[in-house]
Parts: C-alpha cells; sequence; structure tokens
C-alpha cells in the first residue's frame, strides 16, 4: 500500500484536486439551499500525512490554536474522521440559520457545533463518496477537544498512519463565520480512493 | 409511503427503539410500539398528525431544521443526551431504582429514499438513561476526586509548612540554647566582676578617707616640713585627679557590668529554654528584652518610641512570642533606608491584647500584601532574608489564637498589629 502512495503521480494528484473541487461545489450547493446561505469551500491543500513538514507541529493548520475541535467518523468503503476547527465563539454566528434562538445556553452553544460540524461532514463526504462511487455512513459527531491544537490532540496518531489529509475551508461571509475542516481519509480506503482516480483519469 | 411487510412490522415493534416515520412535513407515518408504550398514545390516534401536535414540547423551529438537514443532504442526523437529555418527553426508564425522572435520549435521522429521492424521513430514540447515570456516577466521582487532590494538595501545603516552622523553630531553639549557654558562663565572672566593683568603691572611698585624714593629722601635728612634703607627694601623684576621677571610673564600671549583667539576664529571658511552655507573662517585659537583644540592628537606623498601654499578664509561650516581637522589629529596622522612627504600641481592647509596631520606612506594594506570610517569601536580598520570618510570626500567632493585620502605604510605612486573647480558649491549651 505504501508503494501505491509513494507512486501517487502529479496527474492523480491534480485529479484528486479536481475531483474534491467538484465534490466542495456540490456540497457547498446543498449547504446553500440548506441554510438558504450563500457558502463557501475551498480546499487550499491535498496531502499525505507523510508529505507533511517532519515534524507536524510545524504545520499551521495543525500548529493553530482552536477554541473547540469535533469529530465525526465515516464509516464504510470509505473511512475516516472528519475533524472541525472552531474559534472562540464556535458556531454562534450560524445559530438562526441552524434553526436555534438567540443567548445560546453551554449546551445549546455545543449542540449547535455539533449540529454544523454533521452537516458540513455530511456535505463533504456525500460529495466525495459519490464522485469516488464509494458508499460512506456515518457515526455521530462529538466534541474531541477545547483550547487545544489539533497537533496536541491528534498529531501522534495521524503521524503513525498513512493518512490523506483534505484541508477544507468553510466560509459564510454573510455571517461573518469560518471554520476549518480536516477530512483525514483512513489508509484503508486510500486503494479505493487511487482505484477511482484512475477511473476518472482513463475516461478523460 | 410503500407499505411495511408483517414481519418488517413486527420486526420494528419489537424494536427496544423508538421509532417514528415522518412526512417532509413532518406528518407521522409511523409510529412503533416503544413510541406508542412511552408516550401512552396509540399509532392510530397519532396517525397523519404533525409531530408538534403530539409533542407540544418539541422545539419546532430547531428541529424542522434538523429533518430539513436531512432531506437537503440525504444523510443522518444526530442529537445526543449530552446535549439535549430529553428530546421527547418520557418517562424515566428505571421507575424503582433511578432518580431520574426523565427518560435520557439519543436520537438519530435518517433519510427513507424511494427512487434516489427522499420521501421520509426516519427518527429513531435510543433510551441513553443507563450510560447518562453511568456518567453521572462517574462524573461524581471525579469531582470528589479532584476535591480530594485539592484537599491533600492543601495538606502537603500545610506539612510544609509545619516543616519549615519545625525547621525555624529547631534554628531558634539551637540559638536559645547557644544564648543561654553564653549567658550562663558570663554570668559567673560579671557577677564577682560586679559585688567586686561594690566592694572596690566602699575600699576606695575608705583609701581616700584615710589620706585625708593623715593629712589633717599631719597639719595639726604643726611640723611644716612634712605638710609640704605632703604637698609635694600630691602634686606628684595628682591626688585631686585621682580623688575626682577614681569614682567616675567605679561609677562607669559599675554601670558597664550592670549593662553586661542586664544583656545576660535578656539573653535568657529571651530564650527561655526552660520555659518553652503556657504561662502568663508580662508582654512589656518580653518587648524590652527583645528590643535589647535587637538593638544593634536597630540603634543606627530608628528611634524607637514606646506607647505602651496598660496590659494585663497574657497567657502565652512568652519565647514564641518574643521571636514574633523580635520579628515585626527587626524588618521594621529593616524597612528603614536612612533613619526614621520605630512605635511600639500596646493596649488592651475587650478580652484582647494588641501590640503593634509602626515604622516610618518604604512601606510594602499591594500585590505584597497578601503573600507576605507565605512561607519563603521575601523582597530582601539573596542571603538576607530566609522568607520565613513573617510566615513563623504567622503560625505562632494563629496558635495564640491571635491574628496579625497589616496596614501599609508605598513610601510612608508600615504597622504590624498583633492581637492575642488574654486567655486561650480550652481546646488551644490541651494541645
Amino acid at each position: 500500500m505504501a508503494a501505491l502512495l509513494e507512486t501517487l503521480t502529479e496527474d492523480q494528484r491534480d485529479a484528486l484536486k479536481e475531483l474534491m473541487n467538484i465534490a466542495m461545489g456540490q456540497a457547498a450547493d446543498r449547504l446553500a439551499r440548506l441554510i438558504d446561505t450563500l457558502v463557501i469551500l475551498s480546499v487550499p491543500s491535498i496531502r499525505l500525512a507523510t508529505e507533511c513538514a517532519p515534524d507536524l507541529s510545524d504545520c499551521p493548520i495543525f500548529s493553530a490554536p482552536s477554541a473547540y475541535i469535533t469529530r465525526q467518523s465515516f464509516l464504510g468503503a470509505l473511512r475516516g474522521e472528519v475533524l472541525v476547527c472552531f474559534e472562540q465563539d464556535g458556531a454562534d454566528e450560524l445559530a438562526s440559520l441552524m434553526g436555534f434562538d438567540e443567548n445560546l445556553n453551554t449546551d445549546e452553544h455545543d449542540e449547535l457545533m455539533l449540529d454544523v460540524t454533521n452537516i458540513l461532514s455530511s456535505a463533504c463526504i456525500k460529495g466525495l463518496a459519490e464522485q469516488l462511487e464509494l458508499p460512506a455512513s456515518f457515526g455521530a459527531p462529538s466534541i474531541l477537544a477545547t483550547n487545544s491544537t489539533l497537533f496536541d490532540k491528534v498529531g501522534d496518531v495521524i503521524n503513525r498512519d498513512q493518512t490523506l489529509i483534505l484541508e477544507i475551508c468553510f466560509k459564510v461571509e454573510s455571517h461573518s463565520f469560518t471554520c476549518d475542516l480536516l477530512v483525514c481519509v483512513a489508509r484503508e480506503s486510500l486503494p479505493s480512493v487511487i482505484e477511482a482516480i484512475n477511473r476518472m483519469l482513463e475516461d478523460l | 409511503m410503500a407499505p411495511l411487510s408483517d414481519l418488517l412490522r413486527a420486526v420494528i415493534d419489537e424494536l427496544n427503539m423508538g421509532v417514528m416515520i415522518v412526512d417532509p412535513e413532518l406528518r407521522l407515518e409511523l409510529w412503533n410500539r416503544f413510541m406508542a408504550m412511552h408516550s401512552c398514545r396509540t399509532e392510530e390516534d397519532v396517525q397523519g398528525r404533525v409531530l408538534f401536535d403530539v409533542f407540544p414540547d418539541l422545539p419546532e423551529k430547531w428541529f424542522r431544521q434538523k429533518v430539513r438537514s436531512v432531506l437537503e443532504l440525504q444523510t443522518l442526523a444526530f442529537t445526543s443526551w449530552v446535549q439535549r437529555p430529553h428530546v421527547f418527553d418520557f418517562a424515566g426508564s428505571r421507575p424503582i431504582t433511578g432518580k431520574q425522572s426523565k427518560m435520557y435520549q439519543d436520537t438519530t435521522f435518517f433519510p427513507i429514499l424511494e427512487h434516489g429521492n427522499v420521501t421520509h424521513v426516519g427518527i429513531l430514540i435510543a433510551d441513553a438513561t443507563e450510560r447518562a447515570v453511568q456518567h453521572q456516577i462517574m462524573h461524581d466521582l471525579n469531582q470528589r476526586l479532584s476535591q480530594e487532590k485539592v484537599e491533600q494538595q492543601h495538606l502537603i501545603e500545610k506539612l510544609e509548612e509545619a516543616q519549615n516552622q519545625l525547621l525555624q523553630s529547631e534554628k531558634m531553639a539551637a540559638i536559645g540554647q547557644l544564648a543561654a549557654g553564653v549567658a550562663h558562663e558570663i554570668n559567673n565572672p560579671i557577677g564577682y566582676v560586679y559585688s567586686n566593683i561594690g566592694s572596690l568603691e566602699r575600699s576606695a572611698q575608705d583609701l581616700l578617707d584615710m589620706v585625708r585624714a593623715w593629712r589633717e593629722a599631719v597639719e595639726a601635728s604643726g611640723a611644716p616640713e612634712l605638710v609640704e612634703k605632703l604637698d609635694d607627694l600630691a602634686k606628684k601623684y595628682d591626688f585631686d585627679f585621682i580623688q575626682e576621677d577614681l569614682s567616675d571610673l567605679i561609677a562607669e564600671s559599675r554601670e558597664g557590668a550592670e549593662r553586661v549583667k542586664r544583656i545576660v539576664q535578656d539573653l535568657k529571658d529571651f530564650s527561655h529554654v526552660d520555659k518553652a511552655e503556657w504561662q502568663l507573662a508580662d508582654l512589656h517585659k518580653g518587648l524590652d528584652s527583645t528590643l535589647n537583644v535587637v538593638w544593634n540592628e536597630v540603634k543606627y537606623k530608628a528611634e524607637v518610641i514606646k506607647e505602651y498601654g496598660n496590659l494585663p499578664e497574657v497567657e502565652c509561650i512568652a519565647s514564641q512570642l518574643n521571636q514574633v516581637f523580635m520579628n515585626l522589629i527587626v524588618n521594621a529596622a529593616h524597612a528603614i533606608e536612612e533613619r526614621g522612627t520605630i512605635t511600639i504600641r500596646t493596649g488592651c481592647k475587650g478580652d484582647e491584647v494588641f501590640v503593634s509596631v509602626s515604622d516610618t520606612g518604604c512601606g510594602i506594594p499591594e500585590q505584597n500584601l497578601t503573600k507576605l506570610f507565605e512561607p519563603f517569601f521575601t523582597t530582601k536580598p539573596v542571603g538576607k532574608g530566609t522568607g520565613l520570618g513573617l510566615s513563623l510570626s504567622y503560625s505562632i500567632v494563629q496558635r495564640h489564637q491571635g491574628r496579625i493585620e497589616v496596614e501599609s502605604e508605598v513610601g510612608r510605612g508600615t504597622t504590624f498589629t498583633v492581637w492575642l486573647p488574654i486567655r486561650q480558649p480550652e481546646k488551644q491549651v490541651d494541645e
């Protein structure tokens, strides 16, 4: 499997990026319809965990402090976890869009973040799974950490594994809301992902 | 909605979970036995009714958005008992042994697709009461543990403090013993020097009287050459000066010896090696002997003003209180940079007495006031202060059921006031 990853060509990488862009376009469209607001999903980077700086803590997304980090599993042929990093107010700016009242208590504040995590990972993973033609199901989201960095929470776990890391930035400009998603695809799903990319390249 | 087979219906009814199916308008289309049991409404009752009619307490806006996310994204949505314990108002599932009056629930919303389109939304309700109870137990346990940890930390701190005190009091005891030993050794020689000075004074007086008598006798005998000889001798030995000086010398020596005697006595009083127990003591005496002991540290820095009030005898361990007074007076002297005054006031209020030591020194910044009595807190240069003086004083005063108050103004000076009960409450004396 390691051999497969090492031979990820420039073409394959471009294809994956292209595929991600299509998937995120669809996801953004779905999210926009759901919350009746324009949203932006961009994919600044795709890489293998092994390609990150020798020390993951040198990687900006891993070392930036987050007020809250949530996680949600996706399971099936496409396996992995989505990590979402929120700023100080969590997803409070999106309360009204998500059907919450103003003046959230602590539990509502947490639940709102979990709800946002759920729709974000649902939309992104669904888009990705459709493009790759792989089925995916979901576990319930949960809060992974507060006032921490991704490196502190998952740095050593990710380092050990050959994980495909997709960085996604989510923005709702009208509500000045932004958060970062990290879609981590587990190594056992990588052959299927690469197979799907190759299929796509052949179709061209 | 497509009809269910009998088998599927039987399975859904036997599930130990709530199963509901609603259409996009949230009208109920399926309701399993779990739901009927816990809501006390049959499926016929609720069929076709909007969910919010059946559960009026359900937050509609939020719930609708949840269902919408399932419809739009064709995927799952969740709620957890952690954030939202009782989505549906069901009675607790442990009616006898449980304390929870309501059921804790995890719910899952899932899309039901027909020909690739979501036509309905299924809602699964899992009873999470058991987990919630376990969680609560763990949570309580955790809280107890962390509380115990805090208490332990506190005890450790106290232990450290006690150890420091022990160290300091052993040091003081050693110094006390040394002082007492030295005092004892000096006591003997100064004793006979002092009594000899008395004899010497009498003898010198006798000698002078005798010389004067001789002279009178010679003058009366009418022998001018003898008188002349005596005058020459008196001149040669400067007899007039000797006569004048001798008594001064003796008086000064006596004063010096007296001072040595007093210092020796003060050292003995101060160390009280033999009297480290509760006794009735005159605090003024303790203050005076302490002042004498530390006089060297104080005399170049400050003028000491005593404003003593009327004090009854106080039940205390005098040698320990002397340590407190010494600390306060020495600190006062150290606080004065050039020259200033130290005022010692005493007085009585109700069944308490106070001893206050005021200086005109540099004062204590506010941020240090709270740390003053912490062990090892010092602002003195390295090697000058141990940071134990005030913490020791504090615990000594506490042992006496008293308190120390501080008033300070930077640049103006500081006043430490020690309040002590005249008589110790029973419990403390037993200890």
